[in-house]
């Protein structure tokens, strides 16, 4: 249903209206995945009683996924941390030691310590912070200004990293401006459904199921395009399994299709494009001695993009015939040729989506811009039905990581830390000293655990990921963590693998125990107030950062020149960046009915403060977003917000203010308002199945668990529901092995092996000689096998191929 | 201070054996059953999901009030097709069948528009992925306990129907 403008306002009053049996009620957004589902918490005696889908929320309407429903008991796990927790013997930190309680203030003892020593010896390099796009709007903030304004090191990036850079990067490239262009309202005006590797039913569940709406009522066609059959294959006309990565033929196809074969180039929307070619065999991010980097040509250059013309990029994707391309995927040149008519019909509204399929791929900058070619080259974008729409994985990948820009290169509002121009905006809107930013861009996430292993990074806070599960090729980042130079912080709700890697764990107040803000994948920014109190001992990641930042003095981290600018000699990184005019002017909010623990800790209404200074980035580069006040009364809001009213579909005229009168279209991300459409070929992966590692092994999530399980593990309806990781396999491959069902193997790669049973009758089906093992499960940390080979130009890594064995174990 | 209790005393005689460079520190322990990080971890026993036909099961209790009912049944092999006359959980739990097949029949929110709030003769499209709330439970051995305590169930199943006033 499209409500332009019509902003839905509900208050506290009326969700308390709808109270029973003495529960309060009150909106708020869930904590997985990038759907942004509206939620409702139900408090009675101040713990979370019950859940219900929102009804009032656009998003799912009421309804919720089976982790919704059981969100209410994410935060009692009876393992919950209470006490920052440190490696001690005999009274004194040991690199060997046991997990010993200490209090928070021996914590900040230690990290002061520590971070100190590392900034005296080697400088702001060698101290990072892997962050998380499921960190509040509020946390990425301060995150990035403590990182970045105060210790002075671009070393900040988060799990998103190893999610969404692909999408983010075709975005900038693309259109100059991150995130999709319509939103999820074009699920009811589309006529057809492309899925490019994502596995909707049980990763974008509400969403999935108003594409099921939309297929059984006759209105639409659902086509799904994966490495494996999944449950997404239940509801579509056509499941075509192609052989890992040559989805980026398969695009080149239809393309070629599209303006070689069918003549279906929307030749009205040429106009608003430019051609380009980009730059081949560009590595695949793997460590510059790697003979695999040493063979590539054009390592360095691999973010260059040529000017070209049309006619070149005809030519260019001639190759890929039905033949050639049904040859090398192995879809068939019927299958082909159905979804190329799609796309060429103009009749029909079609609408691509994706996720970690085409994101967790070493070319997934080039396959993200292959499917936006094909929208380009027959205009069917922003406008309702006609959208590529790149899904989120996590809850605010979009507004935490991707807006505040809690990345390596980035600042907030889509501006980059290499921009000179770029950090004096910063400067400015932060009230800091011009030229205090540092403009060296900082470790990317893989990086960082690179720089770790070889000592460059001593320091490494982990907060609100998983970074000791989520990251491949784990064998050596475990190491690297337990190395007596490295000293590694895990901040957490509870003990998870990075906990248990780490030296100090700190105990960390979660979703509902806190004031929060989301942004979820359709651009909308969504509030909740404190629901509940922590356990006693935890405190928020907000707390954590700007409780630390009090230990720092500029003086012992900004040159004395920006001291001197700032006349802040004596003041704390606290009284620059957090404790400022600009944001303490704004008094701890009424907590009769809600509490606000981290606002009564610092004495003012620090979310309030942070967000309205961060809202002027929001107006930098069009992502315009609302007042604070505004978001507690919406079902979300999303940007850009002008005069009070959200945008559904962007850059087209009639829907997006920000376009000029009579222009038509305007990708005015882009210098000249065009938008880009590239050339780019197939390349195949760096490793493939050969005789001895046999098998694809693609990884993954399932429906039951978030990420690595540490929040839904614990709870039991989930966890029995799917208590332990399995290897999917094919029964053929099973029985070749000598392996039943349930029977245990090992997955062994060139890196490592793990032990799980086997599974051949599950919910994925993969083909002969692919298996695929998803990784909730700490018992099976299945990242030990994959190969942390990266995308050249996002840095995200590829979960979803490498060449595996499995054996009876 | 929190710990995790081991899960199963065999396995702790497990643990005890297991050595490592990497050792982790303390009694704290992770999802990991399994004490060092480096190495090989443990494998639980297979966990079994009920092999009771639909129709010879009982209902489980709710986790509150308006938590989805959870399926005491096998649904192996069980096609969610969307073709509703293929639809094995329809098959019993429409409102149309539940009666003859003595089954619980889906509830009433089910058969309404959830943006309009029409009723409707038949179950919305959006409520036809079954799976994705209503799941099966093996008898697998928890990692960690849960200290919520599930209140009694006494709301109603349409909780969104009395909010928006329907």
């Amino acid at each position: 249903m499209a409500t332009a403008g019509v902003v839905p306002k509900m208050g506290v009053k009326d969700a308390a209206a709808a109270e029973g049996e003495g529960i309060r009620w009150d909106k708020a957004a869930c904590r997985f995945c990038g759907v942004g589902c509206g939620v409702e918490i139900g408090v009675k005696d101040g713990k979370m009683v019950a859940c219900r889908g929102d009804a009032k929320s656009p998003v799912n309407r009421g309804m919720m996924c089976i982790k919704g429903y059981f969100l209410p008991k994410i935060m009692y796990g009876k393992d919950r941390l209470t006490k920052p927790l440190l490696r001690m013997k005999n009274g004194k930190f040991d690199k060997n030691g046991d997990f010993t309680p200490i209090t928070w203030d021996q914590a900040f003892d230690i990290m002061e310590q520590k971070y100190k020593e590392a900034l005296k010896k080697k400088g702001p390099e060698s101290v990072a912070m892997f962050g998380s796009g499921q960190w509040t709007i509020f946390e990425g903030i301060a995150a990035s200004k403590f990182m970045k304004a105060g210790l002075l090191s671009n070393n900040l990036d988060p799990n998103a990293r190893h999610c969404m850079a692909s999408a983010v990067g075709a975005f900038i490239r693309t259109f100059g401006v991150d995130e999709p262009m319509g939103c999820y309202d074009d699920i009811e005006a589309a006529d057809v459904f492309v899925l490019w590797g994502s596995n909707m039913a049980e990763m974008h569940p509400m969403l999935y199921t108003r594409v099921t709406n939309r297929k059984v009522t006759g209105k639409a066609k659902v086509y799904v395009l994966s490495t494996f059959t999944h449950r997404s294959s239940e509801i579509a006309d056509k499941t075509m399994i192609f052989t890992p990565q040559t989805d980026l033929a398969i695009a080149n196809c239809i393309a070629n299709y599209i303006v070689n074969e069918k003549k279906a180039v929307n030749k009205d929307f040429l106009k608003y494009v430019n051609f380009k070619r980009g730059t081949w065999d560009t590595g695949y991010g793997l460590r510059p001695e790697h003979p695999l980097q040493k063979k590539a040509k054009n390592v360095k250059t691999a973010k260059k993009m040529h000017p070209a013309t049309f006619e070149e990029y005809a030519k260019h994707i001639k190759k890929y015939t039905f033949k050639y391309t049904a040859k090398l995927s192995g879809v068939s040149e019927k299958d082909l040729k159905t979804l190329a008519k799609v796309y060429a019909n103009p009749k029909k509204k079609v609408m691509s989506f994706w996720t970690m399929g085409m994101n967790q791929h070493t070319r997934g900058v080039w396959i993200n811009q292959l499917v936006y070619n094909l929208h380009l080259l027959t205009g069917k974008i922003s406008e309702p039905g006609n959208s590529p729409f790149s899904l989120t994985g996590q809850p605010s990948a979009c507004g935490t990581a991707r807006e505040v820009g809690t990345f390596a290169h980035r600042l907030p509002g889509d501006l980059v830390v290499f921009k000179e121009a770029h950090r004096t905006k910063a400067e400015e809107l932060w009230g800091l000293p011009k030229g205090l930013l540092p403009g060296k861009v900082g470790t990317h996430a893989v990086k960082m655990m690179r720089n770790l292993e070889d000592k460059k990074v001593n320091i490494l806070w982990v907060m609100c990921a998983n970074a000791f599960q989520d990251y491949a090729n784990l064998n050596h980042w475990l190491k690297a963590a337990r190395d007596p130079e490295n000293f590694v912080i895990c901040s957490d709700p509870y003990p998870t693998m990075s906990g248990m890697a780490a030296d100090l764990m700190l105990p960390t107040a979660m979703w509902m125990e806190k004031e929060g803000a989301y942004g979820n994948s359709e651009r909308r920014t969504q509030f909740w107030r404190q629901q509940v109190n922590p356990p006693k001992g935890a405190k928020s990641d907000l707390w954590q950062l700007v409780e630390f930042s009090k230990r720092f003095k500029v003086d012992e981290v900004w040159p004395a020149d920006k001291v001197k600018a700032a006349n802040a000699s004596g003041k704390t990184l606290y009284d620059m960046l957090f404790a400022t005019k600009a944001i303490t002017q704004y008094p701890v909010p009424d907590t009769s009915e809600f509490a606000n623990d981290d606002a009564t800790d610092f004495g003012f209404h620090i979310h309030k403060g942070l967000w309205e200074e961060y809202r002027k980035f929001s107006r930098v580069k069009h992502h315009d977003l609302a007042p604070f006040d505004e978001y507690h009364k919406v079902r979300g809001l999303r940007w850009p917000v002008v005069n009070g009213k959200e945008t559904l579909w962007r850059y087209r005229e009639g829907y997006d203010p920000f376009v000029e009168k009579g222009s038509g279209i305007q990708f005015y991300g882009k210098p000249d308002k065009k938008a880009l459409v590239l050339m780019y070929p197939y390349e195949p992966p760096p490793e493939m199945p050969d005789d001895e590692y046999d098998m694809w092994l693609v990884t993954g999530r399932v429906l039951e668990h978030w990420h690595s399980g540490s929040m839904t593990m614990r709870v039991p309806e989930l966890y029995r529901a799917f208590p332990n990781a399995k290897i999917f396999m094919h029964p053929k491959d099973a029985k070749k092995r000598g392996l039943k069902r349930n029977d245990l193997a090992k997955v062994v790669t060139r890196r490592g092996e793990v032990t799980a049973r086997v599974e051949t009758k599950g919910r994925n089906k993969p083909p002969e000689g692919r298996i695929f093992v998803p990784w909730f499960d700490a018992n099976v940390l299945i990242n030990k096998c994959t190969l942390d080979a990266t995308d050249p130009l996002s840095k995200q890594t590829d979960y979803k191929k490498c060449a595996a064995k499995v054996i009876k174990a | 201070m929190n710990i995790v209790k081991p899960i199963a005393i065999s396995m702790v005689a497990l643990f005890a054996t297991a050595a490592s460079a990497v050792n982790v520190g303390g009694k704290v322990q992770s999802m990991r059953q399994s004490n060092e990080i480096l190495g090989a971890s443990v494998q639980p026993r297979p966990e079994a999901f009920p092999d009771v036909e639909p129709g010879k099961s009982k209902t489980m209790p709710r986790a509150y009030a308006g938590a989805p009912a959870q399926i005491p049944h096998t649904i192996e092999g069980m096609s969610i097709t969307s073709k509703v006359r293929k639809h094995e959980c329809l098959k019993c739990h429409d409102r149309a069948n539940a009666k003859e097949e003595e089954a619980p029949s889906a509830p009433p929110s089910h058969y309404r528009d959830p943006i309009t709030g029409k009723k409707l003769d038949s179950i919305h499209g959006r409520r036809l992925n079954c799976t994705q709330c209503h799941v099966p439970q093996s008898d697998a051995d928890l990692r960690v306990e849960n200290t919520y305590d599930n209140p009694p169930f006494k709301g109603t199943l349409d909780e969104n129907t009395k909010v928006l006033g329907w």
